[in-house]
């Protein structure tokens, strides 16, 4: 009968092969994965590139525009949003209207068609977060977007993972300031550097952040 | 296969008497079993039992592979999967507006007011809109027909909004002059529009003579404006109604007796006692949400003054159940009942007209002379305050005589008052027979039909299919016949499919239009969106007819500047489109004098359909009287009393049942008015004897891609001669078909689910539904081995009371809307597989002795969802923490975790858990993904779901709450949180809230003392409470509270309930 029989010579080198060569080189290759290719390491840094080359740093920054000037609905709902091309033209009808930098802008107006902005901050869609309740708790816009006064181009900067967020969840005195002050830049820096957690008045609620699956998943 | 006892297998609890002559009598209360099968002793039941996630046969592979293949082709599969995707995330793109609305707050959702015309009157709404789109239906509590509630057939109008299946556009049916085929032809708008203004020029120059208008019950007032207009332009032009289940016959009815068609308008808050004679005030006719919340109001346990509700009826409806004395009797005997009562009033002083009664009665059973004698003394006591209601179907001699009843009991102005008409139309089933033979006549040659489906719903006397077909022949054609027909209509129906134009209509949530309820008030009817494929409303078409040019908003504005006046119009405009409805708008009261002639005239005349069995017509619960029958929501939720799904089938009591040597599922033939059909039998508990019940809308043929093939059209029965009640036969044909019965999936083993009392009992024991199971089995309380829980903020929980709940399942399909829950279709439900997260259980209870067997067992229907145990069975076996325990009681489901053991499934005791078996996501229409509520995730494979306390609404008050500073103000938000079905609920039988708010109405309901848990008995610790269904008998009919109160099992010694608790 023709069975099939292992060589003779597979009796050393496929053990060996595989304690001493594959089995590390796996583990090393899972491991690797499972540690690299978590939202600290995969999602920082994503910095796509955009439809119209929109700067943070020369509006937010230089010109000192408030954050919710355009993400105007972050206080009222969950979503932040990416203002209305109207709010561009509000300023673009009469300043710069002819750049080549503009030319979406002027198109999505003129055609009504929205401009496809790519986005960077992005959580899965079981997950269901609200600005609105952040802010009116005081966790700052830079807490979680960095320092966006500063970016030519949007680049995410913390991982956004359900690890990070109960980070803060569990201790929420380190982002919490005074609601007034939650588009001020800076701050959290300053008070990492000092020690000192930001201003707030006291006679705020007290915030609890869930911490309990409901609180997010839906 | 042993026999199952009554009530349970627990000796202890089986001696709560319910029914079985060796039982001891109820002793403080009634214990209530599940299914029918449960009564009957069905073997098929026990089987049922033990199968909760049984599937016919085991997995089979799919064929021409063998398993070592198939692992080695999945393996490699996988392996290249991950080459192929790469480590890129997938870029997202986000789109906002060019120019965002004023006031829009992306993904928050909006409330417009707006109304609906359905069930004969008008139906406020509060439709939620999100990112411009309605997601949610819920009831306007400003509108006096509405009370903030809706019925199940409300909320799936939202599904029917996004049907894929909608007409997209107007079509044109050509025969080319010159010969050749026949073709129908897709056009644009503006062409159905040019050839409409033709044509009502062509009209016009004959005055509209040859014309006729044919128009449903729209309720909408610029409509009838529209109409006005259009017969001052075309005088000799005809408006007909039809409605296959209208309310020509009450309105006859007021014209016997009070000499002119009125709208009767009944306050059933203000009747002690209630008599309905062979109507669903609750669910399916008259105003049910209104009536429902005002019989709720009556039915205050603790606040006293309860009322007393007597219903007879031929077939159980949600109504009867939830009555105190339910009689079962023909409905073609209603009248000889109505008659026995009015005879019986006379002995106790009631000033009944002589020759009201002077017609003999038929000869009547004991137990409908008992209950009539007794009906008579409780009304002739509550002289003023007594209400008698005749429904729908029976004949306009019914109600002429209820209507004379109620004028001699004094009940006229107070509990029942008549109103004039909205607008008066010819109408009835009779009127769409005149229009037929004038068409054949040649005096009709143009007709336009706005809405409706004359072509399916047409009595099977009246050949208006058959008409439309011979106008579509060739004009040399032998029975051609000369008919230019126009159907607007929102799908490509029966009739659009045989009519020469057809015109897509606006649904209403999509149209501009006002509407009057059956008491007068005036809401306005806007859309939530733009109409999705260019439908238009019935009025803008009269408009073009005549050559008009406004648009739908323009025509509701001008019907309304009018009512409103020019001064501050814009203001008031604005506040009737917020408010939804016109205050104080309601019709004054007719002064109404009784033709007590007319009304014995109309008695004498009258003759009961003869035959053996009686037919009797109703409108199907799934889809109505077929509008709803395409609607996947409305055909996959069981009806109230058969729980029924996907299908129809003819009901018969149990006694007819055995007579007929039938059982569920056999195929009978009923023969009615010379035709017969075939359809399976549904046995009946509670149905009349020797009477059938078919019901109307299924059986579309309108192949619709949820309607396709579904049911059985029992319309070729429905004659004009009795259209809605008629006489036949039925006998077994030979054949079987398996109902798809939601209900026995899972059966409970007869453990005290459903309390009930009676009024006496309750004040006697009021404690009797929180112990009994304590009392009977002397369970030593369970200890858990964890810790128990601190609920010091928030303490989420329900209370369900069963005594208000009348199985209308309008929360099931509020739930479903709210919480995407997906539809399977009939194999999923024979497979129970069923997704809804919130179900109506149905229970049936014996009476002591049954002597006419369980025919006259009464029903009681149990909410049944998630009870987000505080020791919660699921949560500890779940192996990924994928259901977990939130601070504030809720048991939360988080899908992503979710690897779908089942195991939960397994070891809830509830059997609440549903899983996806298939991703039921995967294939919904581009239209229908709209429906979707964006704040719940759409669930794919694989996932555990069940009722989740409507998290989404509970964190969206806390935000809101956390968001606001005011302590009185956050207090107000969360108070004014509610889930979806309590929201939904007509009669208020749900409530929801914190219990640890002392103000808030579920924590006063859960400290009644006939709050109690469902299996509380296994330590699970509920947080939900039912409160025991408490009746109000007639001690006439019925002993208040036996004089022997047995408590059983409270003997000591006692088999159960060692002290040291060991299992018993």
């Amino acid at each position: 009968m023709s069975r099939f029989l292992f060589p003779k010579w597979s009796n050393k080198v496929l053990p060996l092969g595989f304690f001493f060569g594959l089995g590390p080189a796996g583990t090393a290759v899972v491991a690797g994965v499972w540690y690299y290719g978590t939202n600290k390491h995969f999602e920082v840094g994503y910095a796509p590139e955009q439809p119209v080359p929109f700067s943070h740093k020369l509006h937010a920054g230089d010109m000192g525009m408030d954050c919710r000037y355009c993400h105007s609905t972050v206080e009222k709902g969950a979503f932040a949003s990416v203002p209305p091309t109207q709010t561009c033209m509000n300023c673009h009808e009469k300043v710069l209207t002819t750049s080549p930098n503009l030319a979406k802008v002027r198109e999505s107006w003129k055609s009504d068609v929205p401009i496809e902005w790519v986005k960077v901050h992005n959580l899965p869609d079981y997950a269901y977060f609200d600005h609105s309740v952040h802010l009116s708790a005081g966790v700052g816009c830079e807490s979680c977007h960095g320092r966006i006064d500063q970016m030519p181009i949007v680049e995410q900067k913390e991982p956004l993972s359900m690890g990070w967020c109960l980070d803060c969840h569990r201790a929420p005195e380190a982002h919490l300031r005074d609601p007034k002050d939650v588009t001020k830049m800076g701050m959290l820096e300053a008070s990492q550097k000092s020690g000192q957690p930001m201003a707030r008045p006291a006679d705020l609620r007290k915030p609890v952040p869930p911490q309990n699956c409901s609180g997010c998943h839906r | 296969m042993k026999r199952l006892p009554l009530v349970s297998s627990v000796p202890a609890l089986g001696a709560l008497g319910t029914g079985r002559a060796d039982a001891p009598s109820v002793d403080g209360g009634r214990i209530y079993a599940q299914t029918h099968g449960d009564l009957a002793g069905d073997p098929r039941v026990d089987e049922l039992r033990t199968r909760e996630f049984a599937a016919e046969r085991p997995f089979e592979p799919p064929p021409g592979v063998d398993r070592r293949t198939f692992l080695t082709l999945m393996g490699a599969s996988m392996a290249l999967a991950g080459l192929a995707t790469g480590c890129r995330r997938p870029e997202e793109k986000i789109l906002p507006y060019t120019r965002r609305p004023e006031d829009l707050v992306d993904g928050r959702p909006i409330e417009f007011a707006t109304s609906v015309p359905f069930y004969g009157t008008a139906l406020g709404l509060l439709v939620e809109s999100t990112d411009g789109r309605p997601t949610k239906i819920e009831g306007n509590p400003n509108h006096p027909d509405s009370l903030g509630g809706t019925t199940a057939l409300v909320q799936a109008m939202l599904l029917d909004l996004y049907d894929p299946d909608r007409s997209t556009g107007p079509r044109h049916f050509v025969r080319p002059k010159s010969g050749g085929e026949a073709s129908t032809v897709d056009v644009g708008h503006d062409e159905a529009w040019d050839f409409l203004r033709s044509f009502g020029d062509a009209l016009k120059k004959e005055k509209g003579k040859g014309f006729a208008v044919l128009v449903d019950e729209s309720r909408s007032p610029t409509l009838a404006l529209a109409l006005d207009a259009m017969l001052r332009d075309l005088p000799e032009a005809r408006v007909v109604r039809f409605e296959p289940f209208g309310r020509e016959n009450a309105r006859t009815g007021a014209q016997i007796a009070f000499g002119r068609p009125l709208e009767t308008v009944n306050d059933l808050e203000k009747a002690d006692v209630l008599l309905v004679l062979d109507g669903d005030l609750f669910d399916s006719e008259g105003s049910p949400v209104k009536a429902a919340k005002q019989f709720a109001r009556r039915r205050k346990v603790e606040a006293g003054g309860m009322s007393r509700v007597y219903v007879a009826e031929a077939c159980p409806t949600p109504t009867g159940t939830v009555a105190d004395h339910r009689l079962r009797i023909q409905a073609r005997r209603v009248l000889d009942l109505a008659l026995a009562i009015g005879v019986e009033l006379g002995k106790h002083g009631v000033a009944v007209p002589s020759e009201l009664v002077a017609r003999q009665p038929a000869e009547l059973g004991d137990k409908q002379k008992a209950f009539a004698a007794a009906v008579a003394k409780d009304l002739a006591g509550a002289k003023g305050k007594g209400l008698v209601v005749a429904g729908r179907r029976q004949p306009p001699h019914v109600h002429a005589l209820v209507a004379a009843l109620n004028v001699a009991l004094g009940n006229v102005g107070q509990t029942v008052r008549h109103v004039p008409l909205a607008h008066t139309v010819n109408e009835g089933a009779a009127t769409l027979m005149a229009l037929v033979d004038a068409i054949e006549k040649r005096e009709i040659t143009g007709l336009l039909m706005l809405g409706g489906n004359p072509a399916f719903n047409a009595p099977a006397d009246v050949p208006f299919a058959a008409l439309l077909e011979r106008a579509r022949k060739p004009k040399e054609a032998s029975d051609y016949v000369d008919l230019l027909s126009v159907h607007v209509a929102t799908h490509v129906d029966e009739t659009s499919q045989l009519a020469t134009w057809h015109i897509p209509r606006a649904h209403a949530l999509e149209s501009w239009s006002d509407t009057i309820a059956e008491d007068g008030t005036l809401a306005v009817t806007q859309p939530l969106i733009a109409p999705l494929y260019g439908g238009h409303t019935d009025a803008e078409v009269i408009e073009r007819l005549i050559s008009g040019t406004r648009n739908a908003y323009e025509l509701v504005r001008a019907t309304w500047g009018a009512r409103l006046g020019a001064l501050g119009f814009e203001k008031a405009w604005r506040k009737v489109l917020h408010e939804g409805v016109l205050p104080l708008s309601a019709a004054a009261s007719v002064e109404v004098s009784l033709d007590s002639a007319k009304v014995a005239a109309a008695v004498g005349d009258y003759k009961a359909p003869e035959g053996a069995f009686e037919v009797v017509f109703a409108p199907d619960p799934h889809a109505y009287d077929g509008r709803f029958a395409n609607n996947g929501w409305m055909q996959e939720l069981p009806d109230p009393i058969h729980k029924m799904c996907w299908m129809n089938a003819a009901s018969v009591s149990a006694a007819t049942a055995s007579k007929l040597g039938l059982k569920d599922g056999d195929t009978v033939e009923v023969t009615a008015n010379g035709k017969s059909v075939k359809l399976p039998v549904a046995v009946t508990y509670g149905h009349a004897d020797d009477s059938v019940t078919l019901t109307v809308g299924q059986g579309r043929r309108f192949e619709g891609r949820v309607c396709k093939g579904v049911g059985v059209d029992t319309q070729p029965l429905r004659a004009l001669a009795g259209f809605y009640l008629s006489a036949g036969n039925v006998a077994k044909a030979g054949g079987f078909e398996e109902l798809a019965v939601t209900q026995g999936h899972f059966v409970l083993e007869g453990r005290p689910i459903v309390r009930e009392q009676t009024t006496a009992q309750y004040e006697a024991d009021p404690k009797w539904a929180k112990e009994i199971v304590q009392r009977t089995t002397k369970h030593p309380a369970l200890e858990s081995l964890w810790p128990a829980w601190d609920y010091n903020g928030h303490k989420w929980g329900m209370t369900i009371d069963l005594t208000l709940c009348t199985g209308c399942s309008a929360c099931v399909t509020a739930c479903q809307a709210e919480n995407n829950i997906p539809v399977l279709g009939i194999a999923g439900v024979l497979k129970s597989r069923e997704m809804h997260w919130l179900r109506i259980d149905r229970y049936f209870a014996g009476r002591d002795g049954m002597p006419e067997g369980a025919d006259e067992a009464m029903a009681t229907s149990l909410p049944m969802t998630c009870q987000h145990c505080e020791n919660a069975p699921c949560e500890q076996v779940c192996p990924v923490a994928a259901t977990t325990h939130s601070p504030e009681g809720l048991n939360e489901m988080t899908y992503n975790r979710c690897i779908g053991t089942k195991y939960c499934g397994n070891n809830c005791p509830y059997k609440v858990r549903r899983f996806n078996y298939f991703a039921y996501d995967k294939d919904v229409p581009e239209t229908q993904k709209l429906v979707f509520n964006p704040d719940v995730t759409v669930r794919s494979r694989g996932v555990m779901e069940k009722c989740s306390f409507c998290v989404q609404r509970v964190n969206q008050a806390k935000i809101a709450a956390k968001k606001e500073k005011d302590e009185a103000k956050q207090r107000e938000i969360i108070r004014g949180l509610k889930s979806a079905c309590q929201q939904a609920c007509p009669t208020e039988a749900i409530s929801f809230g914190d219990l640890n708010d002392a103000e808030q109405q579920v924590a006063k309901n859960a400290a009644l003392p006939r709050a109690y848990k469902a299996l509380e008995e296994i330590n699970v610790r509920p947080r939900i409470s039912y409160l025991a269904r408490i009746r109000n008998p007639n001690t006439d009919l019925e002993p208040a509270a036996p004089s022997d109160v047995k408590q059983a099992g409270a003997q000591p010694g006692d088999g159960h309930g060692h002290a040291h608790g060991e299992a018993h």
